[in-house]
């Protein structure tokens, strides 16, 4: 089944379109949306509720973007209405002096894996404007003026929402997880 | 192209979403340029590893099947989108008709103040070059005016009011005639 067949299939409330669309896309929407909320069993709410409201709202898809897109629209909502309830809200000011926590192995031989975990803690310290964009820019892969329209923001606001998280996330991260240096770049002044 | 303007457009250089006339602008500032090829490497590099170890962390996860059957279980309790066609309907013409009302409210209130507001006459000059404009104004107001007189050892107050009424002609061109007519009214 196409896209569009999965679209025709879900407006007549087909079980087995619905089986297809959480089979095709859901572990990929459960894991941007741990990436966003950090904690697993909200995340499998929260995706929950994202195939149900599609479902509801199938009709209202246009075709405008993809199926992935539209769903990752409505799982970004979700996902606010659920960080604002929890009121998580942490600035990033409060932060700046609280660094991410590492095992006590030698640092500089951090494997892959713990370097994953202490990007994936640092995200969840950032505020919810700069997690989301990070999400969008290098987790989904998404253009500078795709994330603008996704988030109904002008271009310019992402590009500076970014440049601060990055900011703010070098500042969490410990000296051998920093961005620039484990990428084997030299940091240059802008 | 210099390097500030370079570094705000960075990001879609990176993405490759520059217009034809901007990205070969860029191009040239590049291939002279090599704090900003520097900053172009540095975020292609900062965005594969930020990427490929933010994947990383999540590749583990997957949906629990049960998430599968809840949904499948709700969709029962889902009502049938009878009414999707009323709401595309609306979706569509919500927008072009609030600006249609909204258009029709303005032109509404332009009429009402036009014949509402103070009448305007126009009147050509004898010379016929220029148009002025003149507006009507009548104003009245109430001037109470105390009289005292003795009769004998009374001593007798009297209050009358004046009505004063100020009309003219205000014109545009800064001229104005006042005329101004009084009558008199006693207190009841």
């Amino acid at each position: 089944m196409n896209e569009d067949q999965v679209i025709t299939a879900l407006k007549g409330q087909d079980s087995g379109a619905v089986q297809e669309l959480v089979n095709t896309y859901g572990d990929r929407l459960f894991r941007s949306a741990f990436a966003l909320c950090g904690n697993e069993a909200d995340a499998q709410d929260i995706v929950q509720d994202t195939f149900l409201q599609a479902i509801r709202s199938v009709h209202r898809f246009q075709g405008r973007s993809t199926v992935y897109t539209w769903l990752h629209a409505i799982l970004l909502n979700l996902t606010r209405h659920y960080h604002r309830d929890r009121k998580r809200i942490v600035y990033d000011d409060e932060l700046t002096g609280c660094e991410v926590s590492l095992p006590d192995e030698n640092p500089s031989q951090l494997d892959a894996g713990t370097a994953s975990s202490a990007l994936l803690e640092a995200l969840q310290k950032l505020s919810w404007a700069h997690r989301e964009v990070i999400i969008l820019r290098y987790y989904e892969n998404m253009k500078i003026h795709e994330i603008a329209r996704h988030l109904g923001i002008s271009t310019g606001t992402v590009k500076s929402r970014l440049h601060y998280a990055i900011e703010g996330m070098q500042k969490l991260l410990p000296d051998e997880l920093n961005l620039f240096g484990a990428c084997g770049t030299e940091e240059i002044g802008r | 192209m210099n390097c500030r303007r370079f570094q705000n457009r960075l990001h879609e250089y990176v993405d490759g979403t520059l217009p034809a006339r901007i990205q070969a602008a860029a191009d040239k500032h590049l291939a002279g340029c090599a704090v900003c090829r520097q900053a172009v490497g540095q975020e292609q590099q900062l965005a594969q590893f930020l990427s490929n170890r933010l994947r990383q962390g999540t590749e583990p996860l997957t949906l629990h099947p049960q998430i599968q059957q809840r949904i499948l279980a709700a969709l029962e309790s889902i009502p049938a989108t009878n009414g999707g066609s009323v709401v595309c309907l609306w979706d569509r013409f919500a927008r072009p008709l609030g600006i249609a009302v909204s258009l029709l409210l303005i032109v509404t209130f332009l009429l009402i103040d036009f014949f509402s507001g103070a009448r305007v006459r126009e009147t050509v000059r004898s010379d016929g070059r220029d148009i002025q404009s003149a507006v009507s104004i009548e104003v009245s107001y109430l001037v109470p005016t105390y009289k005292f007189s003795k009769e004998g050892n009374l001593v007798v107050d009297t209050l009358s009011y004046e009505t004063v009424v100020a009309s003219g002609t205000l014109w545009t061109g800064g001229q104005e005639r006042v005329q101004e007519k009084s009558e008199r009214k006693m207190p009841p």
